[in-house]
């Protein structure tokens, strides 16, 4: 039984139609990517599956470990191990990183976190991540630039070890130097708990350290093809337009 | 042709023309209950509305003056001669107009811009319309553009004129109010039927000329169910040496889904208090778009409300002041949100220089009932020199938790680095401080009709450089 | 026992805002005259839990004086003095009854004062700064935050006149209202012609939790120099859903969001007080954890 399963699904943003009966399956410890066109419905697919209010379901389910979570609320998904990395994480002034994760690791765990213990792992996981450990008592992502919102999203990954990591655009933005980091982040994630992935990219250069089990290409909100890794490469030599059928020559 | 660089004044030729007042009634100045009756009687008034003034002036002459905002002592109100009708009679025929009160329009270039595309013109000469015409097709969609005084006579519009006349103003809410309501006279009154959708806009141009005249015209604007109009209010007037009192009142009702855009520019001549109340109720889904533009005045107290009284209602202010040598210009806008999920937005900027003095003043309301509703009022202020003045005094009164409510406001200067940017592609220091505040305008004129963006630019380019173009 | 006005707004507005002033009955009782200048220990804390005159004046050494205010009904007024390059931290922590708070501060060129003011459920707390910037340079720095409930009332006015060239505010004010709490909150930042190349910003948030809450704040300027950039900002109303759904996709149920993000709206106004004994003690009174165990 695959991890995840996306049955039919059709979403809309306040009566605009985004995803037309799209299906797809993650298995446990798979990765996959999901690539399109500005538009076509990758991030929708993101927040849909982590329970997003503002988009809304309007056919078809999700299912997750076997459990339909279509209505369930964000936090009930996050605890049953689904993870979404923002492309642009909101900033909560008053409340710091380290506050912020250990409350949120608190309810995954389910059990409260001895300090000592949450502040060796905090310090672990930023090393891997090359951050500063001045970063763990800022306010969440308060006065964070682009690269360090997105190093804090992945830190935020090591540190919840989700079964499912949906990572949405994390390359987008940053240097060569802050996208061998943040792969570094995903290689460690993968080591410490096995977890599958879900990476939502439109460019490919964060694939290249990945082994890539299957790719979901999507557009105008439907999945206009599926195939394992030499997609990626078809679509790096060739773009989408091919694809997608628009622009063909 | 070489600029000049500095102008204290806009050069106002345009505009600066008067003819000698000809024999004019005019009443002696002041205000008594007799001259209430005069003017009742010369206008003869139906008895509520002669009753409605005289209780007005009551509750003029117990009210205080304003305790906040510009001072207005130059302001004597024995010396405002409140009533001077011109010769001339109402015209729907330009040429019958009479020569000279013509000559003054065309010199505003009124027939041209109705030439141009304008639905109809309701041109007031001091305080009577003396030219007036509304295009075949806007009339025979069943809307209704005329002078109040008239529409009040007629048996059509008698009864919807009682039911609506100061009431969104009620004469008590302030003493300028409660002299409006006493000696007003002349003023539009629209009526758009239900569903129907005006294309073109409707312009009424105004102005005073005689010396020492108040100007007190009422507009009375009521749009029915899902009905969609655009009212451009403009005025300019001649220079005077004696102080003018402009106390004018604007009704505008919105019906449920209906929307108003309700333009103004005014460019009163710098001796003029300009002490203007304006209102709009908007129903259920309806929506009220003020473009507001005030160069003009001496002293202004602007800041038209709009009341959000039915689910989803929305108001839009997009206001510019522009206040120069000898101005103390209070504009801005209240709001008030008394219904669910209402929605304001308010966006504005001042300008001061040659010590000018502008206040951004605003006032925003949330009530209990209004669960889910939103503001965001955002205010710039630029000041060009040392001895102007800028103030911005923002106020919001939130009583539900049920709402976002958001406010900025920034103040300074021409940033050196804009200036030096636009000098290094070849601009002079003047043209590219002119080309600055331009755009600085942008908010406004972008929402303005064209010719009237283009007169906008004028303006601002005449005060910051000398020159138009 | 005298009515007297206080708060009045600098510059007053539309008169049915109820927002140009308030009026109070100052108690005439007997005032404790407290001094504090120049002292050795790096932290001077005093407690007032009855009307009384502190002075405050600075020396060379930065100075840090905290403020512990609860008296069931007090005036308490406060007058700084930061002389050339002095360094002055006040934090005033009020809380209680009827109290009535007055702080007049002085700066000369190149003083600075940081401010921090924390009311805890004031049932009826009205307080009054004026910060004169005559000095070049000098520096304003004031946080500010407030948690009422009930029917506490709270009725604060900060007048920041900047007059100095090169001078610097920054005002930032954090506060939560929830039952029948009523706050108003003015804050003016002041350019005095002359104020060349002065700055200032201010930025109040105000989270409201309950229906019932009255919210009203003024944030004015005014300005009569060019060479100069102010800004205000103030947002006021719910939790963003936005940061619902952000907290929730990492695990934490909504009811205990509310909770959350209401108890860290003071969060980094608490952080500011820069005394360890003191910052835990306001946490204790907000009902937080302190991060030790």
């Amino acid at each position: 039984m695959a991890l995840l399963t996306i049955e039919n699904l059709s979403v809309a943003i306040e009566d605009k139609a985004l995803l037309h009966g799209v299906s797809m399956e993650v298995g446990s410890g798979e990765t996959h990517v999901l690539m399109g066109p500005n538009g076509a419905g990758k991030s929708t697919l993101g927040f849909t599956v982590m329970g997003s209010p503002e988009y809304k379901v309007t056919g078809g389910k999700i299912l997750f470990d076997g459990a339909d979570i279509t209505a369930e609320s964000p936090d009930k998904r996050a605890k049953r191990g689904i993870f979404l990395s923002f492309q642009n994480p909101v900033e909560i002034p008053g409340i710091t990183l380290s506050d912020f994760l250990r409350s949120a690791l608190e309810q995954v765990e389910g059990e409260r976190i001895k300090l000592w213990a949450f502040k060796k792992q905090l310090k672990a996981a930023m090393d891997v991540l090359q951050m500063d450990a001045a970063y763990a008592e800022r306010d969440l992502n308060v006065g964070f630039s682009g690269g360090e919102k997105k190093k804090a999203e992945i830190l935020q990954l090591l540190m919840l070890k989700p079964r499912l990591a949906i990572l949405d655009e994390t390359d987008s933005g940053l240097d060569v130097d802050a996208v061998r980091t943040v792969s570094a982040g995903i290689a460690a994630y993968r080591e410490s708990c096995g977890g599958s992935l879900l990476i939502i990219t439109h460019n490919t250069k964060i694939l290249e350290a990945l082994q890539i089990d299957r790719a979901h290409i999507i557009a105008d909100g439907r999945i206009v093809r599926e195939g394992g890794a030499e997609l990626v490469a078809e679509i790096n030599a060739n773009g989408f337009e091919h694809l997608t059928g628009k622009g063909a020559i | 042709m070489r600029q000049k660089t500095q102008v204290a004044d806009i050069d106002r030729s345009l505009y600066d023309f008067r003819y000698d007042e000809d024999a004019a009634d005019f009443l002696n100045s002041g205000i008594t209950p007799e001259i209430i009756r005069e003017i009742s009687e010369e206008k003869n008034d139906p008895e509520w509305m002669r009753e409605f003034r005289l209780k007005s002036l009551e509750i003029y002459s117990r009210m205080k003056m304003p305790v906040w905002g510009p001072p207005v002592d130059g302001l004597d109100m024995r010396n405002i001669v409140t009533y001077i009708r011109p010769k001339s009679r109402m015209n729907t025929d330009w040429n019958n107009v009479p020569a000279h009160i013509k000559e003054t329009f065309e010199r505003l270039g009124i027939p041209q811009a109705e030439r141009e595309s304008l639905a109809g013109v309701g041109a007031q000469y001091d305080s009577e319309l003396v030219y007036h015409n509304v295009r075949k097709e806007v009339a025979q969609s069943g809307v209704v553009y005329t002078d109040l005084e008239s529409a009040m006579h007629d048996p059509k519009y008698a009864e919807i004129i009682r039911m609506h006349f100061m009431k969104l103003v009620p004469p008590g809410d302030h003493k300028f109010a409660a002299l409006h309501g006493a000696v007003w006279s002349g003023g539009s009154f629209v009526y758009v039927p239900a569903g129907v959708k005006l294309e073109i806009p409707l312009q009424s141009y105004f102005r005073l000329n005689a010396k020492g005249a108040g100007q007190f015209e009422h507009t009375l604007i009521i749009l029915e169910e899902n009905s969609d109009l655009h009212f451009i209010e403009g005025c300019s007037a001649p220079k005077y040496y004696e102080a003018g009192l402009h106390a004018g009142c604007v009704e505008l009702y919105v019906g449920k889904g209906a929307k108003l855009r309700y333009s103004t520019i005014e460019n009163w001549s710098k001796n003029m208090y300009n002490l203007n109340t304006k209102r709009a109720l908007v129903e259920e889904g309806g929506r009220i778009e003020w473009v507001s533009g005030s160069f003009g005045s001496h002293v202004s107290y602007l800041y038209p409300m709009s009341i959000l009284n039915g689910r989803g209602a929305s108001a839009e202010f997009t206001g510019i002041t522009f206040a120069g040598e000898g101005q103390n210009l209070d504009t801005g806008a209240k709001i008030v949100h008394n219904a669910p999920e209402t929605s304001s937005h308010i966006d504005t900027k001042s300008i001061s220089k040659s010590g000018g003095i502008s206040t951004f003043r605003s006032a925003v309301t949330v009530h209990e009932n209004a669960v889910g509703s939103r503001s965001s009022v955002s205010c710039e202020s630029l000041m060009l020199d040392g001895i102007s003045r800028s103030d911005t005094i923002p106020a919001m009164d939130i009583r539900t938790d049920k709402c976002d409510i958001g406010h900025e406001a920034k103040i300074g200067r021409i940033s050196d680095d804009a200036v030096f940017y636009l000098m290094s592609r070849g601009m002079d220091e003047q043209a590219a401080r002119a080309m600055i505040v331009s755009g600085f305008a942008g908010n406004v004129s972008k929402e303005l009709p064209l010719e009237y963006a283009v007169e906008m630019n004028n303006l601002i380019r005449l005060e910051m450089t000398g020159a138009v173009g | 026992m005298a009515a007297k006005q206080l708060n009045l707004l600098p510059a007053p507005t539309f008169s049915w805002l109820g927002v140009n002033g308030t009026e109070r009955e100052i108690y005439d009782d007997v005032a404790n005259e407290i001094t504090v200048s120049g002292c050795e220990d790096p932290v001077k804390r005093i407690t007032v839990d009855a009307s009384a005159n502190v002075k405050v004046s600075g020396s060379q050494n930065p100075q840090l004086v905290v403020m512990h205010i609860n008296a069931e009904h007090a005036a308490v007024q406060t007058a700084v003095c930061a002389g050339a390059g002095e360094t002055i931290k006040l934090v005033q922590i009020v809380s209680g009854g009827t109290n009535i708070l007055k702080l007049d501060a002085e700066l000369a060129d190149n003083a600075s004062l940081e401010l921090v003011q924390i009311y805890l459920n004031t049932a009826d707390a009205v307080s009054g700064a004026e910060i004169r910037m005559n000095g070049r340079k000098s520096v304003f720095t004031s946080y500010i935050g407030y948690n009422l409930t009930n029917d506490n009332t709270l009725d604060i006015s900060l007048n920041i006149v900047q007059n100095g060239k090169k001078s610097e505010s920054n005002t930032t004010v954090r506060g939560v209202l929830r039952e029948h709490a009523k706050k108003i909150f003015r804050g003016t930042i002041d350019f005095r012609n002359g104020a060349v190349g002065a700055c200032g910003t201010e930025q109040e948030n105000v989270l409201l939790l309950d229906e019932t809450v009255v919210n009203k704040t003024v944030p004015v300027i005014l300005c009569a120099e060019e060479d100069v950039a102010g800004s205000h900002g103030a947002t006021i109303g719910q939790i963003d859903p936005k940061h619902i759904f952000y907290m929730q996709s990492r695990g934490i149920p909504e009811a205990q969001i509310y909770e959350y993000l209401a108890q860290s709206q003071l969060g980094s106004i608490v952080r500011q007080i820069g005394d360890a004994e003191t910052e835990s003690g306001v946490s204790r009174m907000l009902g937080r954890e302190t991060a030790d165990e």
